[in-house]
Formats: structure tokens, C-alpha cells, sequence
């Protein structure tokens, strides 16, 4: 370990997700200072809890639902204080969600895109202008594949992971030249328990692997990544398919 | 709760304990406390149980424990560690180690969850000096099918305790363990190997490394010559070597061993014993490091695929003290007849101690072990062996068994009506079950 490696100030938002706390597990060490954002209070604990002993960071936490936060910059203000201030944040946030539910149950289909898009940039939006000042931060951001082409199966979400994609690349466009990383991870099929049991099991990648693949993307100071890298070769395939064959077929 | 459709088998990969199982795999606390009644439950972690341990009962799923597999809470002035059942040793070591503090008894493969340790009550080279793995146990919380969340200790519901203890899964899904860590001194070992020709003093030197050493087993090679020879391994911590910076201990690729499985053979493995005698011969004394020598295994995690389709059995038998040696002789002559049907891959033996679980399989006396292909006349061998360790007042591991009868069962563990009288206290109708215990009739 480079012994002159500074701790980190983290806001991981999603904290209960397993990729999430795989990611938590993977880089956070003694001395770093973490806030652990989730709806689910008492999940939230018992992952402060582990989080805490495993890796000896100092952990706390903040439970609520992101979607109800009327104030996105005085929440980012308000941790960053308890943390002694900020340069690292992660988002595991955004609901999977049931494209066929989607279709017919308009508050799912709203909720599905707020919450991977709108949800997310409501707190880019004073963590970059912070960042940006202090001339200095790592953003993360989990993405999906599912966002680099609309399809029937599932362009709800993908349309929210597409325009999420968009923002951080032009958030990046805006906060490279302060030295500020902003990377994209555009998952493919994860083994989540959304998805357990669902999904050809070769297909899908563990959290432990994907979080690996995070840590060294963060290190090597990437901007986007696939993971498994596999899919950058599979989306470039989708994504050169003309428009007048693709809107037939059903992927 | 999601459900994935898998095959599953036992570690020894025999044909009979394959088998298409319903799994759940619960990730937050409440996903657990809430799993559903409606049918038999079983908790699988690593799947190193060698038989059916972790397999379902018919109509029954599987509660794969993996991401069941945080830390509660710790107390660094005590060394109490509370977690889940699904942290492996692994995490552990990679956690404690750095705080000086680790657990005394460890199976051979780091993959294995502290659950499993626990189901069955493993034991490993220092079992008469450290007991086995329920001895670093202090309380437990179970979620039962009648009774809810319980507490237990030895202080609290014991008979619980003592069920739960060896109870492979059969008394509760373990929630909550609670367990006293002991302090890690060093994290080098100091190795040696004595060479021993014939059973008598392979024995006599293995039981005085007893008296002298913290780790001790006895290795003998069956495959070789008719006076079969064999070595005394034995380690030590090393407390005056440099303590250097811990590297966090990564998990390890499984290697294709499936793909060696037509070359892997009696004659190649009576090459590698006599490779294997020669080197410890030529370098008696070695340093080893923490892991390698807790877990061995680590880097062969799937040596069972070495055995091809069939699989193999692992027969494991503790008999007591009196009259070890007298059976340990017995057992040679009967292999060596056997020599050519039922060649023997991998023999070792262990002293051991006294157990406080109900079923657990140690007690004082010496444990030996044999590894053989699961072909037909192994099986036959391996029933009249069955008859020959009761004899001698005797029993088989059942995290090791894949092939014992429900009779024999019975009469190798007398404690077997305490642990279901309790087991069906708090979990009635059968719902807390596995394929082991239909096999074993234990299921009344």
C-alpha cells in the first residue's frame, strides 16, 4: 500500500446494496471517515456495523429516502461537516424495476426513472460545485449497459441509465481540468438478489469482482468502464445494428 | 424471497448426492427472519460437507448462507467477536489476524463459514490440546420453526446449545454466533517431519510429538511397501520470528483439477507419497507462514474433482484411546489386503479429546482417516469397516460421511434421541431438515 495514500472522505449512497458494501470491504481502511446512506434503517446498522470492524473505518450513517430530500445541498453540507469534509462519493442507488409493471403502472415507470436519474443529480449538483472548489474529489456513479441502447425489454430504465451516462460525462468534461475523476460504471447482469435466480448464472458478475473492478478503475483514474469488460465488445455489436433492423427485433 | 434452481452435491461428489435443490439466499437481517415455514429449510455455506449434510429433504429448499455473512460487533478488550453465520474464515483471518486475535480450531480450507464450523463442531491438529471448534463458541441465536429467535449458551437453554453444537443445521438456522477469540502470538510456524517405518512406531512417535507439540498428525503412506511408512508432523509458533506487515490473505482461483482426474491414479499417487516422504525426509525442519499451514488445502480448495465423476469417500473414525493402536493395526492389514481393489489415497490420524456437542464425533481416543475412489468395492469395504470400529466402540464424522447406514448411525452416536428430542422441541414437523437426516431416519 502506498504509505503516503491519504484517507478518504466517503458518502456511499446506496450503502445496503451488496455491491455497495462489496465496494465498502474492497477500499475503505483505518483512518478513512465514511457516511452510509440507505432507506432501510435497521440494514443500515448492521452494515455500519460490519463495515466498521472489518475494515476499522470510522463509519457513520444517515437513513432516509433519497427521493424525499428537499434540500440536496444542505444534506451534502450537513455530512460533509460531520466528516470534516468530503472527496469521495459513490451512488449504488436507482430501482431496478419491472419494465411490464412499468408500462401500465405510471407511478413505477416515473419512479424508475427518478430515481436513476433525477434522484442522482440532485446531489451531483453541490457535490460538483464542491468539488469543483476545492479542486479535488472522486465521483462515482453505477451505470448500466442497459443504458448505451433503448430496447423493448427494458428502455424505462435504460433511458434513465443512458441519461445518467450523458450527465457524468459532461460533469466530467466540466471537472477534469480541476482534477476531479468522475467515473462511470456501466454494469452488465450482476448477481444482485433483485436478480438471483432470474439470469443464466454465467452471465453475471459477482459483487466482489465488480467492486474490485471499481477500486481499480478509481486507482488507474479511469472515466467509464464495462464490467465485466466483456460488454463493451457486446454493446459496441447492439449499438452498430441500424435502426430500421433493431426496432424489429426483440432483445 | 427469489429462488434459483441449482444441482448441488457433497463434497465427495458421489452420483447419489447430486441433486436439484430450490435456493434461497436472504441478504438482509429481516429477508432471514422472515423465511417462510411452509417447507423443510437447510443452511449450505462453503458445501464442504462431504455427504448430504447440506443437501435439501425432499419437498425441502436450501438457505444458502453466503451473504448471511457480517460482523456484529466486537470487543477488543475481551476478544468476544459476534457475527453471522456466512462470514467465512477467510474474512475472519483477514480481519483478526492484523489484531493479533484469532480462532485456535480451523478446518483445512478457508472458504468454510463459521456456520459449518459450528454444524459440525470441526476439529483440527490440536484437537486434544484445543478441543474442537465449540469450544471458542460462547452463544448462540437460532431461528427455530416453533419457537422464533432463541437464545442459547451454556448458561441458556444448554440442551440447545448442546444440540446446536455438531447439530448440522437440524436444531435452527444459526443467526447469531458468539465467540471467545484467543490471541495470535505469531504468524510463523516452526514445522517438523519425523520418519517412521511400520504402525508401531509411527504410533509410539506420534504420541510422544503429543506431549511436546501444539499441532500434531500422523501421515501414513499405504500405497508404497508392505511394511507401510508414515510421518509425524508436528508445528509449533514460532514466537521469536520477525512479525512482518500483513498482506490481506486473497482468495484463490480455482485451478481445472477435473481435467487431471484420468491421470490421477494409485501409481501416480504412489509417486507423489514417496516424493512426499523424501522431501519431508531430506528436510525435516521448515518455517511456515500462517496460511499455508492452517490451510493447506487453500490452494487445491477442489481437489475433490481429482476423483473423476464417481467421487470418493472420506472415511473418518474416532476410537478410544484403549485400544487405538490394536485397531489402527487391524485397519493396516485389512488395507493392505485390499491393497489392489480399494487402493487408499490420502491416510492420516490425530489424537483427540472429549466434545460438549451432542453429536459431535471426537471424543478421547484417535481419529483415522482414509481417502478412496467411491467405486463398489470400496463400498463394501467400507461397510464391513462400520462393523469393525463399532467393535472397537467407535464412530464415524458425519460431516465427512457419505455412505453410512441409519442402524449404524444409531448405534455409533447413543446421544442421537437427546439431540432429536430437542432438535423436534423447537422446530416440530420436520422443518428444519436435510437430505443426511432422512438418510439417518432421524426425522420421526
Amino acid at each position: 500500500m502506498d504509505p503516503l495514500m491519504s484517507n478518504k472522505k466517503w458518502i456511499i449512497f446506496g450503502a445496503t446494496s451488496f455491491i455497495a458494501v462489496s465496494f465498502m470491504r474492497t477500499i475503505l481502511k483505518k483512518g478513512d471517515v465514511v457516511c452510509l446512506v440507505a432507506r432501510d434503517a435497521a440494514e443500515l446498522a448492521n452494515v455500519a456495523a460490519d463495515i466498521h470492524i472489518r475494515t476499522q473505518a470510522s463509519v457513520m450513517t444517515r437513513s432516509c429516502d433519497l427521493m424525499k430530500v428537499d434540500d440536496a445541498q444542505e444534506f451534502i453540507n450537513a455530512i460533509a461537516h460531520e466528516l470534516g469534509g468530503l472527496d469521495s462519493v459513490f451512488f449504488a442507488t436507482g430501482e431496478l424495476g419491472d419494465q411490464t409493471q412499468a408500462r401500465t403502472d405510471i407511478e413505477w415507470h416515473n419512479k424508475i426513472i427518478v430515481s436513476n436519474f433525477n434522484g442522482i443529480c440532485q446531489f451531483l449538483h453541490p457535490i460538483a460545485n464542491r468539488f469543483e472548489q476545492q479542486r479535488n474529489g472522486c465521483i462515482i456513479v453505477l451505470s448500466s449497459v442497459a443504458g448505451d441502447r433503448g430496447r423493448q425489454s427494458n428502455y424505462v430504465y435504460g433511458a434513465a441509465k443512458a441519461a445518467m451516462s450523458a450527465y457524468l460525462q459532461g460533469l466530467r468534461n466540466r471537472l477534469d481540468r480541476v482534477g476531479v475523476q468522475v467515473l462511470t460504471v456501466k454494469l452488465g447482469y450482476t448477481d444482485t438478489r433483485m436478480i438471483y435466480g432470474k439470469t443464466n448464472s454465467k452471465l453475471t458478475a459477482s459483487p466482489q469482482f465488480v467492486a474490485q473492478a471499481i477500486a481499480a478503475a478509481m486507482d488507474n483514474g479511469s472515466d467509464v468502464i464495462y464490467v465485466p469488460r466483456f460488454w463493451q465488445l457486446i454493446m459496441l455489436i447492439i449499438c452498430s445494428i441500424p435502426e430500421r433492423i433493431f426496432k424489429k427485433l426483440s432483445l | 424471497m427469489n429462488t434459483a434452481s441449482r444441482t448441488l452435491h457433497g463434497y465427495s461428489r458421489t452420483p447419489a448426492h447430486h441433486v436439484r435443490a430450490d435456493i434461497m439466499r436472504p441478504e438482509r437481517r429481516h429477508e432471514v427472519l422472515a423465511l417462510s415455514d411452509a417447507f423443510p429449510l437447510i443452511a449450505r455455506g462453503a458445501g464442504h460437507s462431504y455427504g448430504d449434510a447440506a443437501l435439501p429433504a425432499a419437498d425441502g429448499k436450501i438457505v444458502m448462507t453466503e451473504r448471511m455473512d457480517k460482523f456484529i460487533s466486537y470487543d477488543a478488550d475481551n476478544r468476544v467477536l459476534k457475527c453471522e453465520a456466512g462470514v467465512t474464515l477467510l474474512d475472519f483471518f483477514n480481519s483478526f489476524v492484523p489484531r493479533s486475535a484469532y480462532l485456535p480450531v480451523t478446518p483445512g480450507i478457508s472458504e468454510i463459514t463459521i456456520g459449518g464450523c459450528i454444524a459440525a463442531d470441526i476439529h483440527s491438529k490440536n484437537h486434544w490440546r484445543e478441543g474442537g471448534f465449540s469450544r471458542s463458541v460462547k452463544s448462540l441465536s437460532i431461528l427455530t420453526s416453533e419457537a422464533g429467535l432463541v437464545s442459547c449458551s451454556r448458561s441458556e437453554n444448554p440442551q440447545l446449545f448442546a444440540a446446536t453444537l455438531a447439530g448440522y443445521g437440524l436444531t435452527g438456522l444459526i443467526i447469531e454466533a458468539e465467540l471467545q477469540l484467543q490471541p495470535l502470538l505469531a504468524t510463523t510456524l516452526q514445522t517438523q517431519a519425523q520418519c517412521a517405518t511400520g504402525i508401531d512406531e509411527l504410533f509410539a512417535r506420534y504420541q510422544e510429538a503429543t506431549e511436546k507439540h501444539a499441532y500434531a498428525v500422523g501421515w501414513i503412506d499405504y500405497l508404497n511397501d508392505t511394511t507401510p511408512r508414515g510421518l509425524v508432523l508436528t508445528a509449533d509458533y514460532d514466537l521469536h520470528a520477525q512479525k512482518k506487515e500483513f498482506a490481506p490473505w486473497q482468495p484463490k482461483k480455482k485451478k481445472p483439477l477435473g481435467l487431471m482426474a484420468p491421470a490421477f491414479n494409485a501409481l501416480s499417487q504412489s509417486m507423489f507419497n514417496r516424493v512426499f516422504y523424501a522431501k519431508h525426509q531430506m528436510a525435516p525442519s521448515a518455517a511456515q507462514e500462517l496460511r499455508p499451514f492452517l490451510f493447506p488445502w487453500d490452494n487445491l480448495a477442489n481437489f475433490n474433482e481429482l476423483y473423476g465423476k464417481n467421487g470418493f469417500y472420506e472415511y473418518q473414525c474416532c476410537v478410544p484411546e484403549e485400544g487405538a493402536l490394536e485397531f489402527f493395526k487391524m485397519l493396516s492389514c485389512e488395507l493392505a489386503e485390499i491393497k489392489n481393489d480399494v487402493p487408499v489415497y490420502f491416510a492420516a490420524f490425530k489424537r483427540m479429546s472429549n466434545c460438549e456437542g451432542l453429536m459431535s464425533y471426537p471424543f478421547k481416543g484417535y481419529s483415522f482417516l482414509i481417502d478412496v475412489k467411491a467405486t463398489a468395492p470400496a463400498h463394501a469395504f467400507l461397510e464391513r469397516l462400520d462393523a469393525l470400529v463399532c467393535e472397537y466402540g467407535g464412530r464415524v464424522n458425519l460431516a465427512k460421511d457419505a455412505r453410512l447406514s441409519a442402524r449404524y448411525c444409531h448405534i455409533m452416536y447413543p446421544q442421537t434421541n437427546a439431540f432429536l428430542t430437542v432438535a423436534e422441541q423447537f422446530n416440530k414437523r420436520g422443518l428444519r431438515a436435510s437430505a443426511m437426516a432422512q438418510r439417518f431416519e432421524w426425522i420421526r
